[in-house]
C-alpha cells in the first residue's frame, strides 16, 4: 500500500470520532501556542532588557578600562585613567577592528549632593551630551538627555530629586573628592528628573556632562572608561513614540558570541599596541539581564516539559481509544494481509496527521494571541523596576520550531505504543472483539 | 497436489481457568477448486477450524500444509503475505472498512499487494460488476444493505484471485433469500474461477447445494458426505 493510500485512509479515520480528534488537535494547538507565546514573551524580555542596558543605562556594547582598574581603580584612580593619547589609540584600534564603531569617553563620579539644607549621596555618570545621544542609538525617545550648552546641567533621578525636594530648574551643590583626594564642590542645575526604572538606582543616580565630571575629579581630558557602540546601533534610524517602546522589544542586540569575539579581538589588538586593558561586555555589565534570562530559560524548560507531557498523553489517549474502538477492524486488516508494520504505520500516520493539523492551528493561534496581547497594550511593573512596561509578545522562531519538532516526534512516538499493541494482538481475538 | 492438508490438528484455549479443546485432532485434505461446507452445532470448533484453515490462527499440534508449504515454518509477515495473495475472507459480519467506499474496500487487498493503481482500479471495477454493484461503487458500507455489504465482501475476497476463500457463516446475518443469492454467487464464482471455497453454515437448506460436507462435533470431524455427481456437475 502506498504512502498516499495510508494517508488517505488515516485522514478519513480521524473524522470518525470528530469530537475526540478536535479535542486532540486543540490540545496540541494550545500546547504549541503556550510554548510559542512564552518563547516570544521571553525573547521580548531579553531584547528589551538588552536594549535598556545598552541604550538606556548607557552600557554600550563593550566597556574598556585600563587593566587593573576594577581592583585598584578606587585606591589609585589617577593610575587607571586613560589620557588623551591612550584614548586616541583606543579609537584607532576600535575603528580598525570594527569599522564604523564609535568610542564614548566616560567618567563616573560619586559624592554628596545638597539642596542647601540636606545632603545625600549620589552616583553620577559623566558623558558628553552628543555622546549620550549616540549611546541612545535608535531609542531617542528615552526620557532624559543632557542638553548642549548647559555645562552644569544634570539629569537627576526622580527619587533623588524627591529626597532633596528638588524639581526641574532648581539648583543644587555637589561635593566630590578629586582623584588626588581633595574636596571639590560645584553647583549643578537640574535640567531633567527621570525615573531610572530601577529601584536600586532611582534614589541616587545622576547623569552629568563629561567635562563637569572631569572638572570635579580634576582629571581634564581623561576618561575612566571607554564605551564602544557597534555600527548597527550607530546607524539605526531612530524610532518615535509608541514605536520606540515596541522597538525596544524587537530590535535585536548583539549576542554573547558577537560581544565576546569583539572583546577578545579588541583586547588582543590593544595589547599589541602596548595598551593593556580589561573589558566587559554589556551582558557581563548587566547582572539583572543574566539573572532574568536564567530564570526565564528555566521557566521555559518547565513549561515545555509540562506541555510535552500533556500533549503526549492526549495523543496517546486518543490513539489508545481509537485502537480499542477499531480492534475488530484491525483484525480484518490483518486477516486480509496487512502486516503488523502496516497497522502500526496506519495509526502512526493518523497521529502524525493530528499533530500536523494541531501544529498548524497552534501557529495560527500563536499569531492571534500575540497580535491580541500586543494590541491590548497590557502594562505591568516587573520586579525591581519602578515604572510599568508593556507586556509585549515577540516571535522566537528557533524555540518554536524546536518545540514543534519535539511535539511532533514525541506525540507520534506516543502513538506507536497503542499501535504496536494492536498490531501484535492475535488476529482471532481482534476479530472477535465486541 | 492438495491445496490444504491438515494432519491431526489440535487447538486448545483457556477460558478463564477452564481449558477448552476446540480441535481434538482434525485430519483434512482439500483439493483445488472444491466447494466445501463445514457444519455442526455451536461450540463444535467450526470457527476455530476455519481460522486455522485461513492462516489467522495456528495449531497447537499437528501439521498444516497450505499450497505445499508448512505453515509452522514461516514468519508472521510471510503469513500475512500468504493470506493476502492466496486467501480471501468472507466474514459473518461483513467486516468492511467503514471509511472506505465499496470500490475502495475491494481495492484494499490489492493495494496491500502494491499492484499498480490502474490494475487495482480495473480489477475492483470488474468485481463490482460481477457482484452486480457497479452503481453503488462510491457508497460506504453504512449506505449499503446487508446483502450488498456481503457482495462487496465477496468481491473483496475474490478480487485478489486467491486460491482459497474462507467464509465463516457468511449468511448468518442475512435473510433466506439473500442467503441463497450469496451462496449462488459463491457457487458461480467457484465454477467460473476455480477458486476453492470453504464455508460454514447452520442452514440445512444451503448444505443440500454443496457437494462435499463435513460435520464437526466436539472438535473432530464426525461425518463426511461427498456427492460426486453434484461435484462433477
Amino acid at each position: 500500500m502506498t504512502g498516499r493510500g495510508f494517508l488517505a485512509m488515516a485522514w478519513r479515520n480521524l473524522w470518525r470520532n470528530r469530537r475526540r480528534s478536535l479535542a486532540t488537535v486543540a490540545s496540541i494547538a494550545c500546547g504549541l501556542a503556550a510554548v510559542a507565546v512564552f518563547a516570544g514573551y521571553k525573547l521580548a524580555i531579553y531584547t528589551g532588557l538588552a536594549n535598556i542596558a545598552i541604550h538606556s543605562d548607557l552600557a554600550g556594547h563593550l566597556t574598556i578600562n585600563k587593566a587593573g582598574w576594577r581592583t585598584e581603580g578606587k585606591l589609585h584612580p589617577a593610575r587607571y585613567l586613560f589620557d588623551e593619547a591612550e584614548i586616541a589609540q583606543v579609537r584607532v584600534t576600535v575603528t580598525a577592528v570594527a569599522p564604523g564603531a564609535r568610542v564614548v569617553e566616560r567618567m563616573n563620579v560619586m559624592g554628596l549632593v545638597s539642596n542647601g539644607h540636606n545632603s545625600t549621596i549620589f552616583v553620577a555618570n559623566g558623558v558628553g551630551p552628543a555622546d549620550m545621544r549616540l549611546l541612545r542609538g535608535p531609542f531617542q525617545g528615552i526620557p532624559g538627555v543632557l542638553r548642549e550648552h548647559s555645562p552644569h546641567g544634570v539629569i537627576m533621578s526622580s527619587g533623588l530629586a524627591d529626597i532633596l525636594g528638588l524639581k526641574v530648574g532648581d539648583s543644587a551643590s555637589i561635593l566630590v573628592n578629586t582623584i588626588h583626594g581633595q574636596a571639590n564642590m560645584a553647583d549643578i542645575d537640574i535640567d531633567a528628573a527621570v525615573d531610572t526604572g530601577n529601584l536600586a538606582t532611582n534614589d541616587k543616580w545622576m547623569t552629568m556632562p563629561l567635562e563637569l565630571a572631569q572638572e570635579q575629579l580634576d582629571a581634564m581630558g581623561k576618561a575612566e572608561g571607554l564605551t564602544v557602540l557597534l555600527p548597527a546601533a550607530v546607524n539605526a534610524p531612530a524610532f518615535e513614540g509608541r514605536a520606540s517602546e515596541e522597538a525596544m522589544y524587537t530590535t535585536p542586540a548583539p549576542d554573547d558570541e558577537t560581544t565576546n569575539a569583539l572583546r577578545d579581538t579588541l583586547s588582543a589588538a590593544l595589547a599589541r599596541t602596548g595598551l593593556h586593558t580589561e573589558m566587559i561586555t554589556w551582558q557581563e555589565q548587566s547582572p539583572f539581564y543574566r539573572q532574568v534570562k536564567s530564570m526565564f530559560d528555566m521557566m521555559f524548560g518547565l513549561l515545555l516539559g509540562v506541555v510535552l507531557a500533556i500533549v503526549i498523553l492526549s495523543v496517546a489517549n486518543a490513539m489508545g481509544m481509537a485502537v480499542v474502538e477499531r480492534t475488530r477492524e484491525i483484525g480484518t486488516l490483518r486477516a486480509i494481509g496487512m502486516r503488523r508494520a502496516g497497522v502500526v504505520r496506519l495509526f502512526v500516520t493518523e497521529a502524525a496527521l493530528l499533530v500536523v493539523v494541531g501544529l498548524l492551528v497552534g501557529v495560527a493561534l500563536t499569531f492571534l494571541v500575540r497580535a491580541g496581547v500586543n494590541a491590548l497594550d497590557v502594562r505591568y511593573i516587573p520586579p525591581s523596576l519602578s515604572r510599568d512596561v508593556q507586556l509585549y509578545v515577540g516571535f522566537d522562531l528557533l524555540p518554536t520550531i524546536a518545540a514543534a519538532l519535539a511535539l511532533a516526534v514525541l506525540a507520534t512516538l506516543a502513538a506507536t505504543v497503542p499501535a504496536r499493541r494492536a498490531a501484535h494482538a492475535p488476529i482471532v481475538s481482534s476479530l472477535g472483539h465486541v | 497436489m492438495h491445496l490444504l492438508v491438515l494432519g491431526h490438528v489440535k487447538r486448545t484455549f483457556m477460558l478463564g481457568e477452564t481449558r477448552i479443546c476446540a480441535l481434538r485432532g482434525v485430519d483434512l485434505e482439500v483439493m483445488p477448486g472444491e466447494f466445501l461446507a463445514i457444519w455442526g452445532p455451536s461450540g463444535s470448533g467450526k470457527s476455530t477450524l476455519m481460522n486455522v484453515l485461513g492462516l489467522i490462527d495456528a495449531a497447537d499440534e499437528g501439521k498444516v500444509l497450505f499450497d505445499g508449504e508448512d505453515m509452522a515454518s514461516i514468519s508472521d509477515d510471510e503469513l500475512s503475505d500468504r493470506r493476502n495473495h492466496k486467501i480471501g475472507f468472507i466474514f459473518q459480519s461483513f467486516n468492511l472498512i467503514p471509511v472506505l467506499s465499496a470500490h475502495e474496500n475491494i481495492m484494499l487487498p490489492l493495494q496491500l499487494r502494491n499492484l499498480p493503481k490502474k490494475e487495482t482500479v480495473e480489477r475492483a471495477d470488474e468485481w463490482l460488476r460481477k457482484v452486480g454493484l457497479e452503481k453503488l461503487r462510491d457508497f460506504r458500507p453504512d449506505q449499503l444493505s446487508g446483502g450488498q455489504r456481503q457482495r462487496v465482501a465477496i468481491a473483496r475476497a475474490l478480487a485478489g484471485r486467491p486460491k482459497l476463500v474462507i467464509a465463516d457463516e457468511p449468511t448468518a446475518n442475512l435473510d433466506s433469500v439473500t442467503s441463497h443469492e450469496v451462496i449462488d454467487l459463491l457457487e458461480r464464482l467457484n465454477e467460473e474461477t476455480g477458486v476453492t471455497c470453504i464455508f460454514t453454515t447452520h442452514d440445512p437448506r444451503l448444505l443440500d447445494r454443496v457437494p462435499r460436507q463435513l460435520r464437526l462435533c466436539d472438535g473432530v470431524i464426525t461425518h463426511e458426505r461427498y456427492d460426486a455427481a453434484m461435484a462433477s456437475s
